[in-house]
């Protein structure tokens, strides 16, 4: 048997906040501790979905032939449209969009503004 | 920081009971101080100052910690806020009474106390509370009139300490802070090359609440009862306040109620024409709402760089800086069609 993975340690860590603390804290803490509960299940949702955004982003970086700078994709692209050296095309708005939806699906699942894109461009649900 | 000073709770509470004991011209009691939550940027308490069988509810809010340097999220300083709140009541906008402003002697760093009133804060309290059903029928309507009122206020009267931006302005100190934060975000940089090269209708120059939206303001049965938060007040077009009231982000899941998730458009604008005898388009408002949701990036951005510099290492900014995502969907489907 192996030791307790991460996503059972972030489990455990979460359960005994919302189980243990939170019922004996007011106010500010409570608000607080509520806050560190749901940064831990980002942090759970984040090691099973993060190869998702991974993969898209190998895609994005063949498709537009771009260089490792040393820094981010997000910042590579971003300096590119700001600097004029690239511009929004098809590819890179649908990478966009997705990856987007990827990312919400890690930071806030239940924001209305996931479910709408989903049902505009994905007709709901993880696209392979 | 030099000259900060880190209160405990006990030495707040001390503070308060001379502060307040000087105000009412007697010894009072206090009661009841609790920090409130839902103030990620600023420290917020809550007591009862008690005297002479009399209860006064009140409000603090001051910098977080005590300290006393500037905001550094806000636009304008505490001191111009009081300032700005006293001038708005003046004109008719429904807002808290400001009791003190205080001075360096009070021990409590920068801030005011104000009063306390009644209703609800919480945006989604105020969304289904079932004894608010009849009261956010007219909730988009009411909210066109406090607008109209804050922007009919005379540019003389407001201190010269709040800024005046154009879009053109906006939109530089936008890209300022993106290079600032490292270009984080394809999608907030396409978007603000998207608003360079359309810029919104101009509707003249008046005070712009700059935070008016579900959640700034106290509701109960017979509507709105004060408008809180003016902490990012500006001089620009009145057309933001509009747009920032119908953002994706303070529709708080309700979509399809554009206004705070509690209202139309239509009943939006008819409220505000109702005082201002003119009224944006939908088109306009929707224009401010891509700002609104640049806005929430900005913040969000903000709020994670004074984590990451420890100026403000809470837990909350850490999260907040979480919520990047949400500003970039919305502007996706914001510009879906545009671009």
């Amino acid at each position: 048997m192996n030791g307790t993975s991460a996503a059972e340690l972030l489990e455990a860590t979460r359960d005994f906040l919302l189980e243990s603390v939170l019922p004996n804290q007011e106010d500010f803490l409570a608000y607080s501790t509520r806050v560190a509960a749901n940064n831990l299940a980002i942090v759970s949702r984040e090691l099973e979905l993060r190869g998702y955004i991974d993969k898209l982003d190998e895609e994005i970086i063949r498709t537009l032939s771009l260089q490792n700078k040393g820094e981010t994709l997000s910042t590579t692209l971003a300096r590119a449209l700001r600097d004029g050296i690239i511009q929004v095309d098809d590819d890179l708005l649908e990478y966009l969009r997705k990856r987007t939806m990827r990312s919400l699906e890690i930071d806030n699942p239940r924001y209305s503004g996931l479910i709408l894109a989903q049902a505009r461009w994905e007709k709901g649900g993880l696209q392979e | 920081m030099s000259g900060s000073i880190r209160l405990k709770h006990d030495d707040l509470s001390q503070a308060l009971v001379e502060l307040l004991s000087t105000i009412y011209e007697g010894e009072i009691e206090l009661v009841g101080l609790s920090r409130l939550s839902g103030g990620a940027n600023m420290e917020i308490w809550s007591m009862d100052a008690v005297f002479d069988n009399t209860s006064h509810p009140i409000i603090l809010r001051r910098m977080p910690g005590g300290k006393n340097d500037l905001n550094q999220v806000g636009n304008i300083d505490l001191t111009t806020e009081a300032e700005l709140i006293t001038i708005a009541a003046d004109h008719g906008v429904a807002v808290p009474q400001i009791v003190r402003v205080l001075s360096p002697s009070d021990r409590l760093g920068i801030g005011f106390l104000m009063s306390r009133e009644t209703g609800l804060a919480l945006p989604k309290r105020i969304l289904k509370d079932p004894n608010l059903n009849k009261t956010r029928q007219i909730l988009a309507f009411e909210c066109g009139k406090v607008l109209a009122k804050i922007h009919s206020i005379p540019l003389e009267k407001i201190p010269r300490s709040v800024e005046s931006m154009s879009e053109i302005d906006i939109n530089e100190t936008m890209q300022a802070k993106l290079n600032n934060y490292n270009n984080a975000s394809p999608v907030h940089q396409l978007t603000l090359n998207w608003l360079r090269d359309n810029l919104p209708s101009f509707r003249g120059k008046t005070l712009v609440h700059g935070d008016f939206r579900n959640g700034n303001m106290l509701v109960d049965t017979t509507g709105i009862v004060a408008i809180l938060d003016w902490e990012l007040a500006h001089i620009g077009n009145p057309v933001e306040d509009l747009g920032y009231l119908c953002g994706n982000v303070w529709r708080f899941g309700n979509h399809d109620q554009p206004v705070g998730g509690f209202g139309q458009y239509d009943d939006l604008l008819d409220g505000y024409r109702s005082i201002a005898g003119w009224a944006p388009t939908v088109e306009e408002v929707q224009h401010w709402e891509i700002y609104c949701a640049m806005n929430w990036a900005m913040a969000c951005l903000a709020m994670l760089d004074l984590y990451r510099s420890r100026a403000d290492a809470s837990i909350e900014r850490a999260a907040v800086g979480r919520r990047l995502s949400e500003s970039e969907i919305d502007l996706l489907l914001l510009l879906d069609g545009k671009i």
